[in-house]
């Protein structure tokens, strides 16, 4: 079922009007024009590997980032007790329990969205990076003790393995497969935890039938938390870049931002979408790109009269077998759609095809960003109030902390035909970042000529995504 | 249940919303008049008992073996729309509309009319509160 009949048992169950068949064909139709324009006049050289590199931030946004960044790692853990603690021993109906709107809309939602703009937050506000680093710090300490020097010395050699490493911007084809070979010496680590922990989390929200149940979230965050720990245990905390679901699809999202951190430690600006030049894929990177947008697409799938109509006679458990099928055939014909185009533009170019799925794959995250922002804008603003309220009253006490107990949702603090038109701006905007960074990497990777034609089975698949994403928008 | 009444009521403010929770309710409720009477102002025949209001929407649902009969569907009115749902069930059961948050005890064998005014746009699910079962989807335009 939609996320919104989801949250909804007392508070939500709203579903965005369709979009006008008008503003559907603007959309449509400019993401076509611009596609094909694209191929023509944008520049013949690649220029975003040089603009991912950035410029060094102003040096007060340095001085603030460390208390901002204390701040923001505490909210985490605060944040992290209030849902957790919410989800085992507050309210059990979901509508008077904060846990469901904090994961699903602020979390999910919000957070997506303000990676776009702040860049990596989740590796501050992830509760298990600060727990981690927090026992890291005593460990540290502890070992200074008998020597005072050491601390420094640890610091120097840290700095210095950095430099071992610097940061590599070319995905060239050549470059990728020299990476590869580097990892592999030492075990690389791969997105397919990442993956697994992604489907596990959309599957909860799109197919379980019963999602917003405070004690299940409360069981399956605890199951997470336990992975992680697990992780950390076993591989060190930087592995959860990896390996934590959340960790790594933020982190494709953050690198859109503005502000960013290199790998050398240093703040620093650059434009914002030009970041994705230099996005990292590994392996099992596809697959985590693929279930994002393929659970959007559910998502509104689901959301359809035909949809509802067909499932309804299933209940339950059952309910639950139905969408699930649902979700793995969507995701599948999302990454059948990628995987075929890219067949496709091999033969076309003489690429290997694993090097040109994975040089590409970066022009997909604006996209499944703006499926993201499409489907959701309206229950973030919307179900966003509703947490405000609860805040308040996180565990169903009864209490008014903040004295907004009694606030409920204005469902008419945005208008019917801006959410429209956000949702047509957000997936041709995309589809249009999309389009520039698949031809930047194309003129990266081949000459002019093969780049060109190499690009069009991609083209295919961004429109066909994109009126997909319409057309679901539309509503059936 | 008058937890909830009170609350939605307290929720929905301005907007007399009513439920009519029986067989006998009357859409002839005063005080859900008022509000309507600003609304949209008929020219004739709105103080007479006999003639339906003719800014009612009536949107009617049978219930069978926690089934709709037909099959879930989309129920387009205005924004600002009188609306009434009447809803009969084999089966005992709740009645709730999204958004609104409004409930009806549902009575085997029964009518149950639940009647507002829709001033939240959307498309709102309208749900059997036991088992979740969709009944309609009320798409408010405007």
């Amino acid at each position: 079922m939609s996320l919104g009949a989801i949250l909804a048992h007392g508070v939500g169950g709203r579903t965005d009007l369709p979009l006008p068949i008008w503003l559907f064909a603007y959309g449509a139709g400019s993401a076509l024009v611009i596609s094909f324009v694209t191929l023509h006049i944008l520049w013949r050289k690649p220029r975003l590997d040089s603009d991912a590199l950035g410029s060094p931030g102003p040096s007060f946004l340095e001085r603030a980032s460390k208390p901002a960044a204390f701040i923001t790692r505490l909210f985490g853990l605060v944040m992290f007790g209030v849902v957790i603690g919410a989800a085992w021993f507050g309210d059990q109906s979901a509508a008077a329990n904060i846990s469901p709107i904090v994961v699903y809309v602020l979390f999910w939602v919000g957070l997506q969205i303000a990676s776009l703009v702040f860049g990596n937050l989740w590796s501050l506000l992830s509760p298990w990076n600060t727990l981690a680093l927090g026992i890291e710090q005593l460990r540290d300490s502890a070992d200074r003790s008998p020597c005072a020097n050491n601390a420094t010395r640890f610091t120097s050699l840290r700095l210095a393995k950095h430099r071992l490493y610097p940061m590599e911007p070319h995905l060239s084809a050549g470059a990728l497969r020299g990476s590869a070979d580097t990892r592999a010496a030492d075990k690389p680590a791969t997105h397919w935890p990442a993956t697994i922990g992604i489907a596990g989390f959309v599957w909860l929200e799109l197919c379980y039938h019963d999602p917003s149940s405070p004690r299940v979230l409360a069981l399956a965050i605890s199951l997470y938390a336990i992975a992680m720990a697990f992780v950390v245990i076993r591989f060190g905390r930087e592995r959860l870049n990896t390996a934590d679901a959340f960790a790594a699809w933020f982190e494709f999202l953050a690198t859109m931002a503005p502000v960013f951190r290199s790998e050398n430690g240093e703040l620093r600006l650059r434009w914002p979408f030009a970041g994705l030049a230099a996005m990292k894929t590994r392996p099992g990177s596809v697959a985590l790109v693929m279930v994002v947008l393929g659970s959007t697409a559910f998502d509104g799938l689901s959301r359809s009269t035909w949809w509802r109509n067909t499932t309804v006679k299933y209940l339950g458990w059952e309910a639950t077998v139905v969408a699930t099928i649902g979700l793995f055939w969507t995701i599948v014909i999302m990454y059948a759609i990628y995987v075929g185009a890219m067949t496709t533009a091999e033969q076309i170019s003489k690429t290997e095809r694993r090097d040109l799925v994975a040089a590409f794959l970066s022009s997909l995250v604006p996209i499944a960003l703006a499926y993201a922002v499409g489907h959701y804008f309206s229950l973030f603003i919307f179900e966003g109030q509703q947490a405000l309220a609860l805040a308040s009253d996180p565990f169903g006490r009864g209490w008014n902390l903040f004295g907004t107990i009694d606030w409920s949702v204005n469902y008419r603090m945005i208008s019917t035909d801006m959410i429209a038109w956000v949702q047509m701006i957000a997936i041709v905007t995309g589809h249009v970042v999309g389009v520039v960074v698949a031809h930047d990497r194309a003129v990266s990777i081949f000459k002019i000529k093969v780049a060109t034609k190499s690009q069009i089975p991609l083209l295919v698949v961004m429109v066909s995504y994109t009126v997909g994403g319409l057309t679901l928008l539309l509503g059936a | 249940m008058i937890r909830f009444l009170r609350s939605s009521l307290c929720v929905i403010g301005s907007v007399s919303a009513i439920l009519a929770l029986s067989a006998c309710g009357s859409d002839q409720d005063p005080t859900f008049d008022i509000k309507a009477s600003t609304t949209t102002k008929p020219a004739d025949g709105v103080s007479t008992s006999t003639t339906l209001d003719p800014n009612l929407k009536v949107f009617i649902i049978t219930v069978t073996g926690n089934k709709v009969d037909g099959g879930v569907q989309e129920s387009e009115v205005q924004l600002g729309d009188k609306v009434r749902f009447e809803i009969t069930s084999d089966t005992t059961n709740e009645v709730h509309v999204h958004g609104y948050d409004l409930t009806g005890k549902l009575e085997a064998g029964a009518k149950t009319f639940v009647e507002f005014i829709t001033d939240k746009p959307g498309i709102w699910e309208i749900e059997l509160h036991e088992g979740k079962v969709p009944l309609a989807m009320l798409k408010v335009t405007g």
